[in-house]
């Protein structure tokens, strides 16, 4: 069974403007799925509705075998999301914050304490946890916002640009966790403009243009012998 | 184009309802817009037809010399509370506030410009008042053309002087409390301290009437406000140049509006960038995490205590909403030294006895004004702005997330309101009925008021917004809680003291007025309960 299922997505924003048009892919247990595309391409409509935060027309998307719509709760238990702005709870601390999201999915106080520590020491975040958010610099709020999606091992990590803004240690530190998930049988979804990362890092790979995807598949048997970098631009480029 | 007319212009675009009108296709966003604006329309149309219908009646009875003073002084104190409680959103912290401090504006013009932009905001209201009042003036008391004239003219430095002064409050307490680690606390209190005395400089103008022995109902709310231009300036000024022509009178409004907001911009110019980055940096903190910092709590607690963090997090939000807790303490220590049968008797304008009926149950119907008065459930869903994808994507009911912003509300002000409630049970002597109707009543109403602003804020969630202003100030849910609650209160709540006073039986109008607010919040709720099930 597929982690994550979409088919046929179409998202018309405002009545009028269709920003994806008949989206379908799916994500297995263990991938690390790359979405690439233009500036509004439409990834981050697609993420949006993944996720739940944003209401669709037409298609159906289901998590770990629950459709997005019908049991929302059941899909938000095995899923994370980081969206594209940590905008995150400005007057909160960041143990306070993670501590919230803890309560919202019932992680026990036990469990929470050596998640949060462990993630905490590898994105070099600890020392700053007992301070506002508001205090923080754009990194630093996406770190905890990674902490916040990773608290209850999730069955898909779904993030939106994920790499914007980290420094490279913490670069390094996410690749590898997003390895460890995969390990684990979990899956990773996210949206990218860096593509020599994309080629490195994922199994699977999507690319959407305009709303609609023109490619889709193993990484290996989309590109062949070329870079990530030129099938892109071919496939982008317009007729 | 003049940089601080570019500046206002902006401002006035990216923040009005008609620019989403003209420029948005999204449905939804429209018939939000649209409800807006036909919403404060209704609000401004009862005040127009509520300030000519006084004006008019004044006129009539032959006190058009008493008008003028009329829409002055309610100009007046609207617009120095109004801007008091905005000018420190509005006037810091803007997100815009790098960008155009990095583009060629002089700081001057940034500042005044935004200052320019709550007059214009004000200035919708007071045209409305002005001018409806001065309609009952001419129909009434036909002036002269010239008094007209002046009337219409001077209308538009009205608001100046009081603005002034507020944004000056504002400015100080900024520049004071920027200092301090728990910044917005500090500022918040000290606008209270502020704040509060003047509220008693209306009792005070009050009292120094009522000594006066009143005829008439209208007669003694012409003397209120003839004896408030001795307090007010500006009224008295107005009132002079309306009626007698008098040139000094106009040129004191003009003179000094003009001289005070150059003098006071070029000053606060010169401090502003110092107050305002200090006011936007936050608490940092070294210290360990302890196993105490991990402590598991159930999610509405979790709520509860992120809505208590939100709340202390926002000066416009802690002295908007805070207010109504802060009078309710006020009040309850000032009933222990004020004479509750003459208060009642100067409101009422008749003299009443109270010792024969149970006195203690009107004041819980006074306090429940303030503890009511905007309930923090009218804003917190709009308040999640940005941020509403957290809830959003965690698992957790909605209706858990709502009760968890009820049960803050309910932390606020049924501490406050039963403080308050008892107080006045010991000032007056209640007996055990009488307690146990007055806290009953109080319960209960916060209950109703708890519940109708969730319903009301979750159905007129606002997201987009750019200042915090927007939604607490000039929210649709606010609006739409404010006036049916307020007019719910007078009516329904003055109707039962009333009754219960002319028929000395209010224990049991106040009783029954708290079985209907215990029903509209048993049917608040469970409507909220099955709208959050349906998403
Ligand atoms: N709230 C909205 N209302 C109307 N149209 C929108 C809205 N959000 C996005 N769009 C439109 O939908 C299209 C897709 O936008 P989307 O944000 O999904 O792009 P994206 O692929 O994430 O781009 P980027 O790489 O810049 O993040 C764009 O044409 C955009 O104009
Ligand atoms: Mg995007």
């Amino acid at each position: 069974m597929s982690v994550l299922k979409i088919e046929n997505y179409t998202k018309i924003y405002g009545g009028n403007k269709k920003a994806c048009d008949n989206v379908s892919l799916s994500v297995e247990s263990g991938d690390i799925f790359g979405f690439i595309g233009h500036n509004g391409a439409g990834k981050s409509t697609t993420i949006r509705a993944v996720v739940g935060v944003m209401d669709f027309d037409e298609g159906t998307i289901e998590i770990d075998g629950h459709d997005v719509r019908k049991e929302a709760r059941e899909c938000k238990k095995v899923t994370a999301y980081i969206p594209d702005n940590p905008d995150l709870y400005e007057n909160l601390t960041g143990i306070q914050y993670l501590n919230f999201v803890a309560d919202a999915f019932g992680i026990s106080q036990a469990e929470r304490k050596e998640k949060i520590t462990d993630y905490a020491k590898r994105f070099g975040i600890a020392d700053a946890l007992k301070s506002l958010i508001s205090s923080y610099s754009h990194g630093m709020k996406q770190k905890v916002a990674i902490i916040g999606a990773l608290i209850h091992s999730p069955k898909l990590l779904v993030m939106d640009e994920p790499f914007v803004g980290l420094d490279p240690q913490a670069a390094f530190t996410l690749k590898e966790i997003m390895h460890e998930m995969c390990e684990n049988g979990s899956a990773v979804f996210f949206s990218t403009h860096v593509l020599d990362v994309a080629e490195r890092l994922c199994n699977k790979i999507a690319i959407i243009k305009k709303g609609k995807i023109i490619a889709n598949g193993n990484v290996e048997e989309l590109i062949g012998e070329r870079t990530l970098e030129e099938v892109f631009l071919e496939a982008v480029k317009d007729e | 184009m003049n940089e601080q007319i570019l500046l206002l212009k902006t401002m006035l675009t990216s923040s009005s309802n008609i620019n989403v009108l003209r420029h948005s296709d999204d449905k939804k966003k429209r018939s939000m817009a649209t409800g807006n604006i036909i919403g404060f329309g209704f609000i401004y149309l009862l005040l127009a037809m509520y300030t000519g219908g006084v004006s008019f009646g004044m006129s009539y009875f032959g006190l058009s010399e008493s008008v003028p003073v009329l829409p002055a002084t309610i100009i007046f104190a609207l617009s120095f509370f109004l801007t008091l409680f905005k000018a420190h959103g509005i006037l810091f912290g803007f997100k815009e506030i790098d960008l155009l401090m990095s583009m060629p504006f002089t700081v001057k013009n940034v500042v005044s410009s935004r200052f320019l932009f709550m007059y214009i905001e004000n200035l919708k209201w007071t045209l409305v008042l002005s001018f409806s009042s001065l309609i009952g003036y001419i129909i009434g008391g036909r002036p002269s053309a010239l008094s007209v004239i002046i009337w219409v003219v001077l209308t538009f430095f009205l608001p100046v002087i009081p603005m002034l002064v507020a944004a000056l409050i504002s400015a100080l307490v900024g520049g004071i409390g920027a200092g301090f680690k728990h910044k917005n606390i500090v500022l918040t209190i000290l606008t209270f301290i502020l704040v509060i005395p003047l509220f008693f400089v209306r009792f005070f103008i009050e009292d120094t009437i009522k000594n006066n022995k009143i005829e008439e109902v209208v007669t003694g709310s012409a003397d209120a406000f003839s004896n408030a231009s001795d307090f007010i300036p500006t009224a008295k000024w107005f009132s002079d140049a309306v009626n007698d022509h008098s040139i000094p009178a106009i040129v004191l409004i003009f003179a000094i509006s003009i001289t005070a907001y150059e003098v006071f911009f070029f000053v606060f110019s010169k401090f502003y960038k110092r107050i305002n980055s200090k006011l936007s940096e936050s608490h940092t903190s070294k210290a360990k995490i302890k196993d105490k910092d991990f402590r598991a709590e159930s999610v509405v607690m979790s709520i509860c205590f992120k809505e208590a963090k939100r709340f202390t997090g926002s000066v416009t939000y802690m002295t908007n909403i805070g207010m109504g807790a802060v009078m309710s303490v006020v009040f309850g220590i000032a009933i222990l030294f004020i004479n509750v049968n003459k208060m009642i008797s100067s409101m009422a304008g008749v003299e009443v006895d109270l010792s024969s009926v149970s006195a203690s149950l009107v004041v819980p119907v006074l306090v429940y004004f303030f503890t009511g008065m905007v309930p923090s459930t009218a804003c917190s869903m709009s308040l999640e702005g940005k941020n509403y994808w957290i809830i959003q994507t965690l698992p957790v009911k909605m209706m858990d997330v709502l009760k968890g912003k009820m049960l803050f509300n309910l932390f606020l002000f049924l501490p406050v309101g039963l403080f308050a409630t008892v107080m006045s049970c010991i000032s007056l002597k209640a007996n055990f009925v009488e307690v146990i109707v007055a806290l009953c009543f109080t319960i209960t109403a916060n209950l109703f008021s708890t519940t109708y602003g969730m319903l009301v804020g979750a159905k007129n969630m606002q997201l987009d917004w750019e200042n915090e202003i927007q939604v607490i100030k000039q929210g649709r849910a606010v609006a739409s809680y404010l006036l049916p609650n307020m007019l719910g209160t007078m009516f329904i709540g003055g109707g039962a003291v009333a009754l219960g006073i002319a028929f000395k039986i209010l224990p049991i109008t106040i009783g029954l007025l708290s079985a209907v607010y215990l029903l509209l919040a048993i049917l608040f709720y469970s409507r909220l309960n099955r709208q959050m099930l349906r998403n």
